[in-house]
């Protein structure tokens, strides 16, 4: 009975390898055979390599190493390896059936040698042929020869490119530097997929990115015909990209992995397969139980990649341009306008409109300095349509010190509208904050309780003299000129004349003086004679008037007095100052006054006309005595 | 005597014709600096440095264009020109000071006795010819007071003026010698400004001696001596060397 079941299933195996084996069909116990679905393919095709152990129970496999090839999926059927009771004595098959199949891409076109694989059986090693298979460049040469007919829906191991691909899209291929384009992956597929991955995302260098898709858009699925063929599209990712540099720009292909569910009908190397062939065991359960009908392939895809082309921003950046491309706004408001020195109070600088708003991560403010002002919270707030739009918030935390009125410096931001072509700059407007005199702890004016230096903020140099000022040939020193020399010499020349005519005017009135000196007798006597000749003929009022001339002239020439500055006392100063003795003075002064008294007196009175008139000579005789 | 005034009336409308024919520029180089348009302001000041004419005020805003546009050696050599027509001015000082920052060099000077600063101060209190036109003055009124002095016949007069006299003949030797020594140390005494960026001091006028210490552009030199294209450099620390002619600027 033993013998006669093995010879049963040995008649099967031998049947199947006849019927479904390309090789020469030798069944001998326990052999590994190798067979391929084809011997010659196209580089895009995949095949199928089946080793088949027949009649016995294998310990282990080693698979060969599949060079030049990439295994796209394996699968291991049992064919026989079953547990049979007979007359209720468990039965080991002697003569079960494994399989294993290996779906495999060529990675490039040549003639390839698949080496042996091995399999252990009772404690040995078994090796199986080698397999030549030739890959040609061409698309699709022969696939899957041995299948047979092919239903709408079967497809064999290994979509084709044409049921299952990738491809990129994007809605601008030439911006400008910081404008916003949108790229948008696909799948295009004509076979079901039960999942996929992303294998390896595109690094976008060059580019800032920002992700358009987020979980709940994944779904996004749709029918689309290309080239008359119905395709299932989904769209797997979406990013907004700005350019962040001119020039040719290429986004790296996006590699997805998918896994694609094929209808396979294993009916090769299977004893089952056959055996089992009838409508009920093509229920595609049971089909998969014993490894047939739909069969997952992992098929690795890659899309198409894209060139961008980026112009350069138009010349004529603003000096606070940082690459903001879009139509912006710009708001900023204090949250209090009147607050008391060392409050807190919020500046809000909210920038808001369509552009790459990520871009700036840092507002230009200038605060007064005596402004406590914190690093800005910032906060994002993107919506992500087809254009980025949003806004980003800045805000600032600002203690100030002192009291005062500060007006913050307006925030200026340029940016590039791409609708007008040109640069627009953003202002915020005046900020004003009143900051009244603070209460309590700190001390009214300054957080430390301290003077306060005066802060040097900047470290400049001091204007220019902004006048029309005069300039001078290189070298010349009014110091060193002609012209100061000429005026030192000028000055002491003018002095010399000075000192040459005071010392002549001096000697001349010396002179004068000197002449009166002597003549003074002279001249005295002369006006007492005429003063006789008068007294002869008793013109008495001409005689006492020369006389007094002869007198008063006397004094005034003999000792240099102004006749304007004659008096009495004076003539009695200048006698005493001239060491005259004190007798001759009073006489002298008796004489003169005798001599006015007679003058203005009536005519009884002038009883000693001679005798006054040799007293005169009598004392300027004295006098001329004393005087030498 | 006629003659004279004729001379002076000449030297007088010879300097003030010189002038106005740069008046223009000046007006000009004064906007382009306020318009920030600083290059356009120190082509406008050179040329008129270049047609042999100065003024501290010229130089000194010619230094700030240069400072403005980072030329610190330019600016400072400049600077020390205006500083040499002007010594007393704070302005030149405070932005000599401010661009003595910006270079590289930050040379400690050696200190001078009190007295020899306070001297210093008291002569850089003006520039050669205010200290000569000074002089004249004092002369003129010390022989006026001189002539009162003589001609003064009361005793209290003739006291006040002989006193007022002296002090008079005191400022005039004064100013007179400040002018003169001013004016020896702009024709003598020879200062420069290093314009390579790095320059290695040499001990003596060879390319082969040793390197002493390493200056950079900006520093303030000053010229000792001269061997061929070689000069021996004194630095405001006192150290000094030899460096070829050709990296320095003098003032």
């Amino acid at each position: 009975m033993k013998k006669n079941l093995e010879k049963y299933f040995r008649f099967i195996l031998l049947i199947s390898t006849v019927f479904f084996t390309a090789g020469p069909n030798y069944s001998y116990a326990q052999k590994l055979t190798a067979t391929a679905s084809a011997t010659s393919m196209g580089l895009n095709n995949s095949i199928q390599v089946t080793y088949s152990l027949s009649d016995g129970k294998s310990e282990g496999f080693q698979q060969p190493s599949f060079s030049n090839f990439s295994v796209i999926s394996t699968s291991k059927t049992y064919g026989g390896g079953m547990t049979m009771y007979i007359n209720g004595k468990k039965v080991q098959d002697g003569g079960g059936s494994e399989s294993w199949i290996y779906t495999i891409v060529p990675a490039k076109a040549g003639k390839f040698t698949i080496e042996p694989a091995k399999v252990k059986v009772n404690g040995q090693w078994i090796s199986s042929n080698s397999l030549t298979i030739d890959v040609s460049n061409t698309g699709s040469a022969s696939n899957n020869q041995q299948q047979g007919k092919q239903t709408q829906q079967t497809q064999t191991a290994g979509a084709s490119a044409d049921d299952l691909f990738v491809k990129v899209f994007a809605d601008k291929t030439s911006v400008v530097q910081g404008e916003q384009l949108t790229v948008t992956y696909k799948i295009y597929t004509r076979i079901p997929v039960s999942q996929y991955a992303i294998q390896k995302l595109p690094s976008f260098s060059g580019f800032w990115s920002y992700d358009l898709m987020k979980d709940k858009d994944k779904a996004v699925q749709y029918n689309e015909t290309v080239n008359g063929q119905k395709y299932v599209v989904a769209e797997i990712r979406k990013v907004a990209l700005f350019p962040q540099k001119s020039g040719k720009l290429s986004v790296d292909p996006l590699e997805v992995e998918c896994i694609a569910q094929i209808l396979v009908k294993k009916k090769a190397n299977n004893p089952f397969g056959n055996f089992f062939n009838d409508p009920f065991f093509n229920d595609p359960i049971f089909q998969n139980a014993f490894g047939s009908g739909y069969q997952e392939v992992k098929k690795k895809l890659k899309s198409n990649p894209l060139n961008i082309t980026v112009t350069d921003l138009p010349a004529g950046k603003p000096d606070d341009f940082c690459g903001l491309v879009g139509s912006l706004r710009l708001e900023a408001k204090l949250d209090k306008s009147e607050i008391k020195a060392n409050d807190a109070v919020n500046l809000t600088v909210t920038l808001s409109g369509k552009g790459n708003l990520n871009l700036i991560d840092n507002l230009n403010i200038e605060f007064p300095p005596d402004f406590e002002v914190y690093d800005p919270q910032i906060s994002e707030d993107i919506a992500s349509g087809n254009e980025i739009s949003g806004s980003k918030t800045f805000t600032y935390l600002i203690i100030p010190r002192t009291p005062g009125n500060f007006t913050l410096k307006p925030i200026t931001l340029s940016y590039f509208d791409k609708s007008k072509r040109n640069y627009v700059s953003l202002t915020s407007g005046d900020i004003s904050l009143k900051v009244g005199k603070g209460d309590g702890s700190g001390g009214a004016y300054s957080s430390s309780g301290g003077k306060e230096d005066v802060k040097y903020i900047g470290n400049d140099i001091k204007f220019i003299d902004n006048k029309i000022f005069e300039v001078f040939p290189s070298g010349y020193f009014f110091f060193a000129s002609r012209l100061y020399l000429f005026l030192l010499v000028l000055a002491v020349a003018l002095f010399i004349a000075f000192i040459i005519l005071m010392r002549r005017y001096i000697k001349l009135q010396s002179n004068a003086s000197l002449l009166k000196h002597k003549r003074a007798t002279k001249v005295a006597l002369k006006r007492l004679k005429k003063a006789n000749t008068f007294m002869k003929a008793n013109q008495r009022e001409n005689f006492y008037q020369e006389l007094s001339r002869a007198l008063w002239g006397y004094v005034c020439d003999k000792f240099s007095i102004l006749v304007c500055e004659l008096s009495l006392d004076a003539a009695h100063q200048t006698l005493s100052e001239k060491n005259i003795d004190e007798n001759i003075r009073n006489k002298f002064i008796e004489i003169l006054d005798n001599c006015e008294y007679a003058r203005f007196a009536p005519a009884e009175a002038t009883l000693g006309m001679e005798k006054l008139y040799n007293e005169a000579i009598e004392i300027i005789s004295k006098t001329e005595r004393e005087l030498k | 005597m006629k003659k004279s005034f004729i001379i002076i009336f000449f030297l007088l409308y010879n300097l003030l014709a010189n002038a106005s024919v740069f008046q223009e520029d000046i007006a000009a180089a004064n906007k382009a600096y306020t318009e920030n348009k600083f290059n356009v302001a120190i082509e406008l000041y050179q040329k008129v440095v270049k047609s042999n004419f100065q003024s501290a005020e010229l130089y000194y805003n010619l230094g700030n264009a240069y400072f403005k546009t980072n030329n610190y050696p330019s600016a400072l050599l400049y600077y020390e020109k205006a500083k040499k027509l002007d010594p007393g001015n704070e302005k030149i000082i405070f932005n000599i000071n401010v661009a003595n920052t910006k270079i590289i060099d930050k040379i400690e000077e050696l200190p001078l006795p009190f007295y020899k600063r306070w001297f210093a101060d008291f002569q850089h209190w003006f520039g050669v010819d205010t200290w000569a036109v000074l002089s004249l003055i004092f002369l003129f009124t010390f022989l006026v007071s001189v002539a009162i002095y003589l001609i003064g016949n009361t005793v209290a007069v003739r006291k006040i003026f002989f006193w007022l006299g002296m002090l008079l003949l005191l400022c005039t030797i004064a100013s007179g010698f400040n002018a003169y020594s001013q004016y020896r140390n702009l024709k003598t005494s020879k200062e420069a400004i290093i314009f390579e960026p790095t320059v290695n001091v040499k001990s003596s006028p060879d390319a082969e001696s040793q390197d002493i210490f390493v200056i950079h552009e900006g520093t303030k030199v000053k010229i000792t001596d001269k061997v061929g294209t070689w000069i021996e450099i004194k630095i405001a620390n006192g150290s000094d060397g030899w460096i070829q002619e050709s990296v320095v600027q003098t003032i």
